[in-house]
């Protein structure tokens, strides 16, 4: 029972002393949601931290009406490794989350934040993506680069409209403290 | 009494682990209802008139715009009233900055989730 209050303990200071935001991805959808998502401090591109190949896994699912939270690296649920890359002319190296370079103090969990997505949206429990026939053919429409518009090296729009369904990417903050949300309807 | 709470333990950890979405259902059917308003205020941006305007997407921010915060904020109100706040507690506190009561919101619903997720685990 200690062991567990203790777990419980060093779990909360970890998410409490990190910098980054808590993201939260709400895929209201009928289609499964499968994206990579970017890390990067404001304004510029690296360092960066994403959740894409090689690293474990290559990408986030978030399946038809579901919520996926991730409030700190070290916590991140169902995440065996990050991409991070530190500079443009340095390898993207995979890190597990509890590295010491994804907690703070390091310039890495405290600088950056998640920014981006690139993502389609697949079919409920399939590996088809959702497109104009329903077809296996990679589609063209909800093909998702999505953003909080502050990164030349990501350029996405922070809204999408399509016949499909809208997705949106947006920050609640105030006293330092920031959420942000993919949501997708 | 010993085996039988053995039992219902291991049941319960081996129902979670193989049933992710029934443990998903625990969570959200084990929040309170100002919880579930909360989230359903989230979920109703995505409403046809709640939904960003052409000047709202243009605007160049990504921080929600002030009239969609203020779709949240009833909800967002009965949230942190719920911890046993009251209004002008809160009034004072933010100084009636719909952000902050929102950030503050946001928490309460983390915290309480966290709990939540944390009791299903255990």
């Amino acid at each position: 029972m200690k062991r567990i209050i203790l777990a419980l303990i060093i779990g909360c200071s970890g998410s409490l002393s990190s910098q980054e935001s808590k993201l939260t991805v709400s895929n209201y959808s009928t289609y499964d949601f499968h994206g990579i998502l970017i890390a990067t401090p404001l304004g510029s591109c690296y360092p960066m931290v994403s959740i894409s190949g090689p690293a474990v896994p290559n990408e986030l699912v978030v399946p038809a009406g579901t919520v996926y939270g991730l409030s700190s690296y070290p916590s991140a649920t169902g995440i065996t490794s990050f991409l991070v890359q530190t500079s443009a002319t340095s390898p993207a190296i995979p890190r597990a989350p509890s590295h010491p370079s994804l907690s703070p103090p390091s310039g890495i969990a405290t600088m950056t934040d998640w920014r981006h997505t690139k993502f389609q949206m697949y079919f409920a429990g399939t590996s088809v993506p959702v497109s104009s026939g329903g077809t296996s053919v990679p589609e063209t429409y909800f093909n998702g680069n999505l953003g909080d518009g502050t990164n030349s090296c990501w350029l996405g729009d922070s809204y999408i409209s399509t016949t499909y369904g809208d997705a949106e990417f947006f920050k609640i903050s105030s006293g330092g403290i920031t959420y942000s949300y993919i949501n997708i309807y | 009494m010993k085996k039988l709470f053995f039992t219902v333990i291991v049941s319960i950890t081996l129902l979670s682990c193989t049933n992710e979405s029934a443990a998903v259902n625990t969570v959200e059917s084990m929040k309170t209802t100002e919880m579930q308003k909360f989230d359903r205020a989230m979920k109703s941006l995505g409403d046809p008139a709640n939904r960003s305007t052409e000047e709202e997407k243009r605007s160049g921010s990504a921080e929600l715009s002030d009239r969609r915060k203020k779709i949240l904020l009833p909800s967002a109100m009965e949230l942190i009233q719920s911890t046993g706040v009251t209004k002008d507690e809160i009034q004072k506190k933010t100084n009636g900055d719909i952000s902050a009561i929102l950030v503050w919101a946001i928490q309460i619903n983390e915290e309480k989730s966290a709990q939540i997720r944390n009791n299903v685990k255990l």
